[in-house]
């Protein structure tokens, strides 16, 4: 039980949010000094705003690093001995969509998607659209693990597809589509996700852990793309009638 | 006047402003009153007035109080419980029926469930209070000092900053330094991703002063992007495409994303909601390019 204690060994996590943030305080500084000029009360307060970001995120960081991701391999080396190879499509699928639904910066998006639109578009929706988009790539990312499918023959028609679409997409959801497909790569996914197809590649014989696992965020990263824009055709269509 | 670049939007900037400033008064009208103050006075005078800064004070503080109100504690935490209630039932359904892991690893996966739904309580309510608001404040002070080099100069400078203090870039530089054999050293490729991702947040910056359709950006780097990935070196792909994602960090999502509003909501243009996003997607293609370019190079 004494692994257990390994959550008080915060040291790693926060020098890594440190070092996210710094450049960004420091930048904000530089602009208060010279430009801004706002009040300090105000000052204060968004500082308090970036503090309770910063004791969250390292929070959150640890708990996925220290909780999470041994979890995901040990599931994925059990998952992966499996002789029903389907079962593991099924699971990538339920797991893709439950990881987006808890990143942070899926959440950010859709609060400051509803916020810009005045709500005419739904923050819930772009997520559960975002959300579903990633499930199925990351089933169809299983698929290609079980049959040893090369990356290329998703990713190439997967692109093709996005850039046909942009052509008769609304340009608003255009730009929310690629920035949802930067979005779910976040912290929750690559390291949950990543961590059980890593752990299903390693049982697996002729899978090579590092091709195969890391394949999958080039996937999850065009997932949103493309459900996103499928969402944005949708939309504009009954908006039009 | 330095800057003739925004006149010939302005004109239809201020129709949209407009209907606009009826929908979402307090911001916007502040934004209308930055855009038509910028324009009367000379872009030398740094300092605001009194009256003014007092003004723009009580805007900010009341909308970071709406937003702070209008998701409450009691919200935020039904929120949270939502987001990371799933994946933890999941996980525990798993657990009890089919799969069952060594209950050190499943103890500590419950107690690293708690550490995240925390985590991202503080995290969310932080971020709708502090670095939204700051991403949004600069991006709608850049435009008002007037030059376009200045701003193209900040948003390259921000882009290459933040990416090389992102902590996933030297794990993908670890990476990169494997698959290459020792050939590609880890600070060519830190500097590579973030040169590319300073230039895509630039050319971003200019799409939004300048007009240009977004869909021709994307197409164009994605069009460049998969003819590349037929000349670079095979190992070269998933770590190019991987380059893309680890420049997206949660720290930097939130402030890109902000900026880009911020700095849309004060010339948009057109309709500020089309500029408002893309900043984040455009960033990520840069990454890309450059690994790409790199696989090319030490093929």
């Amino acid at each position: 039980m004494s692994e257990l204690i390994e959550f008080i060994h915060f040291g790693e996590v926060l020098i890594e949010v440190v070092m996210a943030l710094g450049p960004l305080l420091l930048f904000f500084a530089i602009f208060q000094v010279f430009f801004l000029k706002l009040p300090g009360s105000y000052v204060v307060n968004l500082l308090k705003g970036v503090a309770f970001s910063f004791l969250g995120l390292v929070l959150f960081l640890q708990g996925v690093k220290v909780g999470f991701l041994p979890a995901g391999a040990s599931m994925g080396e059990i998952l992966g001995a499996w002789n029903q190879k389907w079962v593991l499509i099924i699971i990538g699928f339920v797991f893709g969509f439950v990881a987006t639904i808890a990143e942070p910066a899926v959440r950010i998006l859709s609060f400051e998607v509803e916020k810009s639109s005045n709500g005419a578009i739904r923050g819930r929706v772009i997520m559960i659209t975002l959300a579903l988009g990633v499930a199925v790539f990351v089933a169809l990312g299983m698929v290609r693990i079980i049959h040893g499918i090369p990356i290329h023959y998703l990713l190439i028609p997967g692109y093709v597809i996005a850039l046909i679409m942009l052509k008769f997409t609304d340009p608003t959801f255009i730009a929310i589509a690629f920035d949802a497909g930067g979005v779910a790569t976040g912290p929750m996914t690559v390291t949950f996700v990543m961590a059980m197809a890593v752990g299903i590649a390693t049982v697996m014989e002729h899978r090579s852990p590092i091709v195969d696992g890391f394949g999958l965020i080039a996937l999850v990263a065009l997932a949103p793309i493309l459900s996103v824009m499928g969402f944005g055709l949708v939309y504009s269509a009954r908006k039009g009638k | 006047m330095k800057a003739t670049w925004y006149k010939s939007s302005r004109r239809v900037a201020s129709r949209g402003w407009n209907a606009l400033a009826l929908l979402w008064p307090p911001t916007i009208s502040l934004a209308c009153n930055m855009h038509e103050m910028r324009l009367r006075r000379p872009a030398q005078e740094l300092s605001l007035a009194e009256a003014e800064l007092a003004a723009i004070d009580a805007a900010l503080n009341s909308r970071a109080r709406k937003i702070y109100m209008g998701s409450g504690l009691w919200e935020d935490l039904l929120e949270v419980v939502q987001a990371v209630m799933p994946i933890t039932l999941v996980v525990v359904l798993l657990q009890v029926t089919v799969i069952s892991m060594p209950l050190v690893t499943f103890l500590r996966f419950l107690i690293g469930a708690l550490m995240v739904m925390l985590g991202l309580l503080l995290f969310l309510r932080g971020v709708k209070t502090g670095l939204l608001p700051i991403g949004e404040i600069i991006g709608a002070e850049l435009p008002k000092r007037g030059s376009l080099s200045f701003i193209l100069l900040v948003a390259f400078f921000l882009g290459l900053v933040v990416t090389i203090a992102e902590p996933d870039v030297r794990v993908l530089a670890h990476q990169a330094d494997l698959v290459s054999g020792g050939r590609i050293g880890k600070t060519v490729l830190v500097l590579t991703v973030a040169l590319g991702v300073g230039i895509f947040v630039c050319l971003a910056m200019l799409r939004i002063i300048v007009g240009i359709p977004i869909a021709w950006l994307f197409a164009g780097g994605y069009l460049t992007i998969l003819v590349l990935s037929f000349f670079t070196s095979p190992d070269f792909v998933p770590i190019s495409f991987d380059a893309g994602g680890v420049t997206t960090g949660p720290v930097t999502v939130p402030f890109i994303l902000a900026l880009g509003i911020g700095t849309a909501t004060v010339l948009g243009g057109r309709s500020s909601l089309d500029n408002s996003f893309g900043l984040v997607g455009l960033a990520s293609i840069g990454p890309v390019l450059g690994v790409m370019i790199l696989g090319m190079i030490y093929k």
